[in-house]
């Protein structure tokens, strides 16, 4: 797999994500806008459930985000976590997310730590992910290849949403 | 190259310009002693940049974030900048706050600017009033006291405005919101018409005849907050002198 490949656009990444969610690789996912009637309909077409947040930021602005999970009650558990608050990336709201979008702890603690650092995984593996891999993440090598596979599966239109 | 002295916003610029830039070329990875490229050796760019290069490795994650100062949303990865003998990691998603909002997310500089500075060849505006080493303490007890009586009515010190009450220490704090005709210039570090920020009073409410009343402006809570400044260069944040030295002492910090 090239570099060139693993260029997605919006609408693709979105697809890319719905399916890792679909097959359980990552628990819940959040897509960082509202959704459209027809992708709704998809999601909950694929057998997920699907619901939104609204977080404040500084500015007093709200914005809406999808999330979406195979299981209700960890789409409720993390609606309540975070419904309603303001956008934050401090160490408690990072961990939360971390491991509810299905993230290793080990990586979701050595970002908290220590943001993007070097990590042993080549850029075609790295950009595989929506998280940054620890450095030499054994727990990553092992997700790895559902991750290939149900990007390769995409991108040769074998899965389609 | 050294040219007038420019913003940290213009660095943000800088920056998009660079990684934009269609006169990229592959660069040959070379080792630097302080900050390493996630990806050695053969993702880097380099742009010509002034009488230099600026060279560039850009590694994007997938997924977004967004900005929590005004919600704008963006790509998420690592941006290795190096040149001039100098290197630079930086989130991408951080240049959006350099570049929309002066720099500082909470207090916190997200990037080296003195390096960036170097990298590009300029120099910064220097600014007045720097952070002061007990603007992380303020900002936490600021963002600690807990508005849990809503609507309250204002008095004579504000008779166009309505507000919350809260409990700090044992006095009570008031946090004031204006009417939006109370518009004011622009932040000239990120634009944003301050009306936009609350006026807070703290307010004691002590029976003493020396009752102590606390203003903080709104061009001051926003430098602040969001700048993490007490005081920016030509834009005055207090209304009175010694008005942060006030804020300090009546949070009980020295």
């Amino acid at each position: 797999m090239n570099a060139e490949l693993t260029a997605l656009s919006s609408d693709e990444e979105f697809c890319y994500l719905a399916l890792l969610t679909v097959e359980g690789i990552k628990p819940l996912s959040r897509w960082e806008m509202r959704l459209d009637h027809d992708q709704l309909l998809e999601l909950e077409r694929l057998g997920l459930h699907v619901s939104t947040l609204t977080r404040g930021t500084e500015w007093g602005h709200l914005v809406t985000h999808t999330i979406f999970s195979r299981s209700r009650s960890l789409l409720q558990k993390h609606r309540s976590a975070f419904n309603g608050g303001a956008i934050s990336f401090d160490a408690q709201s990072v961990r939360r997310e971390g491991l509810d979008f299905g993230y290793p702890a080990c990586c979701v603690e050595a970002f908290i730590e220590n943001g993007y650092q070097l990590n042993g995984f080549t850029h075609e593996d790295q950009s595989l992910l929506f998280h940054w891999a620890c450095p030499d993440c054994k727990q990553t090598s092992q997700l790895l290849p559902a991750y290939r596979c149900i990007f390769h599966s995409f991108m040769s239109g074998g899965v389609l949403i | 190259m050294k040219t007038d002295s420019v913003s940290i916003a213009d660095l943000g610029h800088m920056i998009q310009q660079v990684i934009s830039s269609e006169r990229k070329e592959p660069y040959a990875y070379q080792r630097y002693p302080d900050v390493d490229p996630p990806f050695p050796p053969d993702d880097g760019y380099r742009v010509p940049w002034g009488d230099d290069f600026v060279s560039y490795d850009l590694s994007l994650m997938r997924g977004m974030t967004g900005c929590l100062i005004c919600g704008t949303t963006t790509n998420m990865g690592n941006l290795f900048l190096a040149g001039r003998g100098v290197e630079v990691s930086i989130p991408i998603e951080k240049v959006h706050v350099i570049e929309a909002h002066g720099g500082y997310e909470r207090g916190e500089p997200v990037a080296d600017f003195e390096k960036l500075q170097i990298l590009f060849g300029v120099d910064h505006r220097p600014l007045s009033g720097v952070m002061d080493v007990r603007l992380q303490q303020v900002l936490k007890a600021l963002s600690d006291i807990q508005w849990v009586i809503p609507m309250y009515k204002a008095d004579e010190h504000r008779d166009r405005a309505n507000a919350v009450l809260s409990e700090w220490q044992g006095k009570q704090v008031a946090l004031w919101y204006p009417h939006q005709e109370e518009k004011l210039p622009g932040c000239p570090l990120c634009g944003q018409p301050y009306w936009e920020s609350t006026v807070i009073y703290y307010r004691s409410i002590s029976l003493s005849a020396s009752e102590e009343f606390m203003h903080v402006p709104a061009q001051a809570r926003h430098l602040m907050e969001l700048h993490g400044l007490t005081a920016y260069e030509g834009w005055p944040a207090w209304d009175t002198p010694g008005g942060y030295e006030r804020l300090c002492r009546f949070l009980g910090l020295a």
